[in-house]
């Protein structure tokens, strides 16, 4: 079975110079009809000029400053499969798959790959008018994602990209249940996936997002994801995203928001095992009086590699910003944080808080931080923080006094430490269950993937 | 009640109204150190070739080696582009309509032997700018290598620091007297492939100051040098050097005041500083170039690369800057920590008004176990200005134990200006501490209010809560740079402000 599915990926062509953007353009131009025949015609119209943006930025260098801290061009060389033929990978993640954040009385949507499972969706109803769905059935993208300024891996993601996800709540209606989207990889041979998710909540609608990424073969995988946010005038929308993928893993997410007059978008990124991962995260704050709440939470050891790069654009007067990074950075891993916020003159009354506070546990790992500010109107109350160090020798030692093993001590201070972003969490199961994987992590357990059932032996 | 609310309301109104007069009336000063000397100025052809460089090394009768180094340097810079990476508007700068050399005491070739044969054209200049040389020099204490362009036109004081085996010269002075010392320094902790504007000055600087402090010694003065910017269109390359050696101690103050002039002038100085082994230097800055007119017209472009290189053990660097003046002012006064134990301090004020664009900030390198530094940034803007800190603590792996404080404060005055903060920490060593911290925002109310209730006026409260502001910086300015330092406050700094 393996081997047929291997046989009918489509590998980009290796005629272009190894690792450029050449063997990406390539693969797109002939298979153009393969990609289109298998997408839908919205999302066919933007390949040419995102082909086109593509071409012109190629994969960012270090001399970038976005991506200065992110070998882009290392991560995306290899080799990868794409199904561009959209075989169904045959897995019911029901039998094969179990999230490490079970029973939140939540919704649960499977996304194998960048494909809907729609084989197993939840039993419970949504309310009246919300769609979660397969960007194929039910899209209603109106052009390209709002970036900033155009980013190589967004076009990238729009040229190759053929699915997705879309969430849509209407007007005014409230989503009790959380929606939990459980993002697996997964794929017998090396795969890149390039998933379009876009998530619409009109005025005054109110919504909480679970995404966990998870990758189910022990496999090479690259993954691209553009996720589309509109808050609309008085919504309230809380995404978290929770990766714990593997160290063969790589992931580029670009998230780009727009959040209108009143709204509130709360967006918690917490990376708890992974390979190299980026997450960019653009905020417009376009209304007045909106607010944003960024989190991140990243555990790395191993040659792990997090990178999470924001932007909050406040365009508008009396909005609120709030963001709180922590790393725990040990082994050999890297953290990279740069944090910009960006006040234009018209957003008087703006009140803005970053904070980047980073454990560095090894001499061999690797902490950078760039908190920015960029003020053009006075009327602010802008701060930020940063700190890089480590735990605090006045508590390690007041612990084992009290005879607490010195590694018991460092673990509880480190996950004292992390604990702070995860209290912002308002999902209180989640919160719960969060403590306790980040318990697990830090004491080494969650590498060993006993949530999941097909863990490296690749029973299914 | 509701009538006590409108009268509050109506007098904060009125309040506003009048702070905002006062805004605008010193807004409308004018730059009050804008004058031109007519001094005699032999002035070399615009325009930079290989052969400029060689007129130059020619016209100061330099060894061959410096001439090398100037060469070497120029052909480096012509395979570099201008940097655009800075939070600047920068105008094209015609490399070739500079004129790279001017020498105000060409005519008296020998030099001047008294006091009486200085030009009293340059005279009057220093004195209208406050210099204390004469006798106010006795008076002040305080050695000073005024350079009015390109060389130096007069050093004072020399003997007495010469008794103590102190060499305060001009750099060309230095060439020429103690070759070796600028020949083993000169290019050790900027080299000329160190950025564009380094290689530039590299090829073509025409004069500087060179200080040396022997081993233990104690400089009994500040040392002080004055630049101007006079020769119109003339480019201005400095090149200082610094050397003090172990166990000794210099504090070099640097002030500069220049003329009004419509066209931008280019301003691209090296500065490099060497502490040997428990030896401390400290260096200050007043800068308050010609920031161009009310619409951004003129202004010095203030380009320079400023660094330290703290050799020694348990050496000590300190900068302060305090930066009021140029159009645009980019530059990063850096320090590369190297000996284990040692210590740097970057202290700065900088203000922009009107147009003026500041990209200004550190760098901080810890190479060495121990290391400590300490960032105190205070930006203020106003008008239509752009002040950005930029800064970079970067602990090496090898590091052990060092430890990072930055501290960047801005205030904004207007709603047309803008304030940034761009700091880089890149921590490669588990041990090391690095916090950085910072805060936009404009002058509080609460504070406002409650210097009000005390009977304190607006005005005199918005310049209370600025100099408060500021004084963590201010305070660690030399004595003798005090008077300068407050004067160019009151009016770039607190006027400004209400």
């Amino acid at each position: 079975m393996q081997n047929s599915q291997a046989a009918k990926v489509t590998a980009p062509s290796q005629a272009g110079r190894a690792g450029g953007e050449s063997q990406y353009l390539d693969l797109f131009r002939s298979e153009r009809a393969l990609i289109d025949a298998h997408s839908l015609p919205e999302l066919n119209a933007l390949r040419d000029e995102a082909a086109a943006t593509f071409e012109r930025l190629g994969f960012p260098t270090r001399k970038v400053e976005r991506y200065r801290y992110t070998d882009v061009a290392a991560a995306f060389a290899p080799n990868y499969g794409l199904n561009l033929s959209r075989l169904r990978i045959p897995a019911n993640p029901y039998e094969a798959f179990r999230c490490d954040v079970p029973n939140l009385s939540t919704s649960v949507y499977f996304v194998v790959n960048d494909q809907l499972y729609k084989e197993a969706l939840p039993k419970a109803k949504l309310p009246e008018g919300v769609v979660v769905d397969s960007q194929l059935r039910s899209a209603r993208l109106d052009g390209q994602p709002s970036t900033l300024a155009p980013d190589p891996i967004t076009a990238l993601n729009a040229m190759l990209g053929q699915d997705g996800l879309l969430i849509y709540i209407p007007a005014g209606v409230r989503v009790e249940r959380p929606i939990q989207v459980v993002n697996i990889l997964r794929s017998a041979v090396p795969l890149m996936v390039n998933r379009r998710v876009q998530i619409i909540a009109e005025a005054g609608a109110e919504v909480q997002l679970l995404f966990c990424d998870h990758a189910a073969d022990d496999q090479d995988f690259l993954a691209t994801q553009v996720v589309d946010v509109q808050v609309g005038e008085g919504a309230h929308v809380e995404i978290y995203e929770l990766e714990e993928t593997h160290a063969r893993c790589r992931r580029f997410s670009n998230l780009t928001a727009d959040v209108a007059a009143g709204g509130h978008l709360t967006h918690a990124t917490l990376t708890l095992t992974c390979g190299i991962t980026r997450n960019q995260t653009d905020v417009v704050l376009s209304g007045k009086g909106a607010s944003v709440n960024l989190y991140g939470c990243a555990i790395t050891d191993g040659q792990q590699h997090v990178d999470n790069n924001t932007l909050i654009d406040h365009r508008a007067p009396g909005c609120q910003s709030r963001e709180l990074y922590k790393y725990v950075v040990d082994e050999q891993s890297t953290g990279a944080f740069a944090g910009r916020v960006l006040v234009r003159e018209e957003a008087q009354q703006t009140e803005s808080q970053e904070t980047n506070a980073n454990l560095v546990c090894t001499p061999e790992a690797r902490m950078y931080t760039q908190p920015m500010l960029e003020i053009y109107a006075d009327d602010v109350q802008c701060s930020h923080g940063s700190t890089v160090g480590q735990l605090n020798d006045d508590a390690l030692f007041y612990m084992r006094q009290r005879g607490i093993s010195e590694a018991e001590a460092r673990l509880l201070l480190k996950q004292a430490f992390a604990s702070e972003v995860i209290n912002q969490i308002a999902l209180v199961p989640l919160r719960d269950r969060l403590h306790y994987l980040i318990d697990k992590r830090f004491r080494g357990e969650l590498s060993h993937c006993t949530s999941c059932r097909m863990c490296g032996k690749g029973k299914i | 009640m509701i009538n006590n609310d409108d009268i509050e309301q109506r007098t904060a109104a009125q309040e506003a109204e009048e702070s905002n007069a006062y805004v605008r009336s010193v807004v409308d000063k004018t730059y009050e150190y804008g004058f031109t000397t007519d001094v005699e100025t032999e002035v070399i052809d615009r325009g930079l070739t290989e052969d400029t460089v060689r007129l130059i090394s020619q016209k100061k009768g330099e060894p061959d080696w410096l001439l090398e180094f100037r060469l070497k340097s120029f052909r480096y810079w012509q395979t570099q582009e201008q940097p655009t990476w800075g939070h600047l508007q920068l105008p094209d700068i015609d490399y070739q309509a500079i004129s790279y050399y001017a020498d105000p005491t060409a005519k008296k070739k020998s030099g001047p032997k008294s006091l009486e044969e200085i030009d009293p054209e340059l005279m009057k200049t220093f004195d209208k700018l406050g210099i204390p040389l004469e006798e106010r020099l006795a008076l002040s204490g305080t050695a000073v290598d005024a350079v009015m362009d390109s060389v130096s036109v007069k050093t004072t004081f020399r003997e007495k620091l010469a008794e103590q085996g102190i060499i305060f010269c001009s750099i060309s002075e230095a060439v020429r007297q103690h070759p070796e010392l600028v020949r083993k320094y000169l290019g050790s902790v900027v080299p000329y492939r160190d950025n564009f504007f380094a290689a530039l000055n590299s090829a073509v600087f025409s004069d500087g100051s060179f200080v040396y402090i022997p081993k233990g010694v104690r400089c009994p003065m500040e040392l002080s040098t004055y630049f101007r910017i006079n020769a119109q269109g003339t480019g201005q390359f400095e090149r200082t050097l610094i050397v003090c050696d172990e166990d000794a101690y210099v504090s070099y103050l640097e002030g500069c005041t220049a003329p009004m002039r419509d066209e931008n002038q280019l301003h691209a100085a090296i500065v490099e500083i060497v502490v040997e082994a428990r030896a401390e230097v400290k260096y200050s800055t007043v800068q308050n170039w010609y920031p161009g007119d009310k619409d951004g017209r003129g202004g010095v472009l203030n380009l320079v690369t400023k660094r330290g290189l703290l050799r020694g053990q348990d050496s000590k660097l300190s900068w302060t800057q305090v930066e009021t003046g140029s159009a645009i002012t980019w530059k990063y006064p850096s320090c590369v920590l190297a000996g284990e134990g040692s210590q740097a301090e970057f202290y700065s004020v900088a203000v922009t008004n009107n147009h003026q664009q500041a990209d200004t900030g550190t760098k901080m390198i810890h190479l060495a176990p121990r290391t400590r530094s300490t960032i105190i940034s205070k930006g203020i803007s106003a008008g239509h200005s752009q002040n950005s800190y930029r800064g970079l603590v970067r602990v090496a792996a090898k590091a052990e134990g060092a430890r990072n404080y930055s501290s960047c404060d801005s205030l904004l005055l207007s709603s047309t200006c803008g304030a940034h903060t761009f700091p880089y920490m890149d921590v490669e060593n588990p041990t090391a501490v690095v916090e950085h911290e910072a805060t936009t925002s404009k002058i509080s109310e609460d504070q406002l209010f409650y210097c009000q209730q005390r009977g304190i006026p607006q005005e005199e409260a918005v310049g209370l809560i600025v100099n408060g502001y500021a004084k963590d910086v201010l305070q660690k300015l030399p004595m003798e740079f005090a008077v300068e330092a407050q004067k160019l406050l009151s009016v770039s700094l607190e006027g400004t402000v209400g």
